[in-house]
């Protein structure tokens, strides 16, 4: 399996699940459902359920930052749920942690309440 | 103890052979006993830099680019050929919240040292990501204690 992308519709956000590996193979598949899915008319707040993905490098946190940049300019917001330690590193490494909204899962996105960026498990 | 293993591959200068090569790469430090972060970070600098060869670099002859890796006691290596870029690799400075020239920073953060070399075939980055106590290949109790 190289990349697998899937999305799920709420009123105010929607939630796209991601599988597989992010490198400059697949980060173009990758932009472009996420721009489609940031295009005008559609609820600003993406919640990236990165679970399954077991491997992304540069050109992945590329592709993440411009959507999240774009979800931002509409008011919105893009969150990333459930990183596994290999997406955590490079999140740590580039310092994206700190830009990016992490959220333990994908189902304690897109509640009004702020969720801790950390699980405490 | 058996910690050797070297491979070298040509593969065609696109963007599909950095999958094809991490997943080699993965496959062949797992065999030798490697796990954790020791793996991880390896693929992350391999790809990182086959990325970079492919944005910047020309294909070796062949419209091909040659990847090596050696792993011995305490690192493993990993290198990237290329026919060369009118530019050298530099590290970029970006901001946190701007887009591209994080690779060679990420390769710089996660090996223990990284460099250039170039000869009348073009131009080879390569990068060491060492081995810690607890993923090299001599303590794998450390993998029951961890799950």
């Amino acid at each position: 399996m190289e990349l697998n992308v899937s999305s799920r519709f709420h009123d105010d956000h929607t939630i796209v699940t991601i599988c597989g590996e992010i490198d400059l193979y697949t980060a173009p598949r990758l932009h472009s459902e996420l721009a489609a899915l940031l295009a005008d008319g559609m609820p600003a707040r993406v919640v990236i359920d990165m679970s399954g993905v077991d491997f992304c490098d540069s050109t992945g946190m590329n592709v993440l930052l411009s959507c999240l940049r774009r979800a931002r300019e509409r008011g919105g917001e893009l969150e990333i749920a459930a990183p596994r330690p290999a997406v955590r590193k490079i999140l740590q490494v580039t310092g994206l942690d700190s830009v990016f909204t992490l959220v333990p899962d994908a189902d304690a996105a897109g509640l009004s309440e702020p969720k801790p960026a950390v699980p405490r498990n | 103890m058996e910690v050797t293993a070297s491979s070298v591959l040509v593969l065609p200068f696109t963007p599909a052979s950095v999958g094809v090569a991490r997943r080699r790469l993965v496959s062949d430090l797992i065999e030798a006993g490697l796990y954790g972060s020791a793996v991880s970070d390896a693929a992350l600098v391999l790809s990182e830099l086959l990325s970079n060869a492919l944005r910047h670099g020309t294909p070796l002859p062949g419209s091909r680019l040659r990847v090596a890796w050696h792993l011995d006691a305490d690192s493993v290596r990993v290198s990237v050929s290329d026919g060369g870029a009118p530019t050298r690799p530099e590290l970029g400075e970006p901001t946190q919240s701007t887009t591209g020239g994080r690779g060679l920073r990420i390769v710089a953060k996660l090996s223990r040292r990284w460099g250039t070399g170039s000869d009348e075939e073009g131009t080879t980055v390569w990068a060491e990501v060492e081995l810690s106590q607890l993923t090299a290949v001599a303590v794998p109790a450390a993998a029951a204690e961890t799950g």
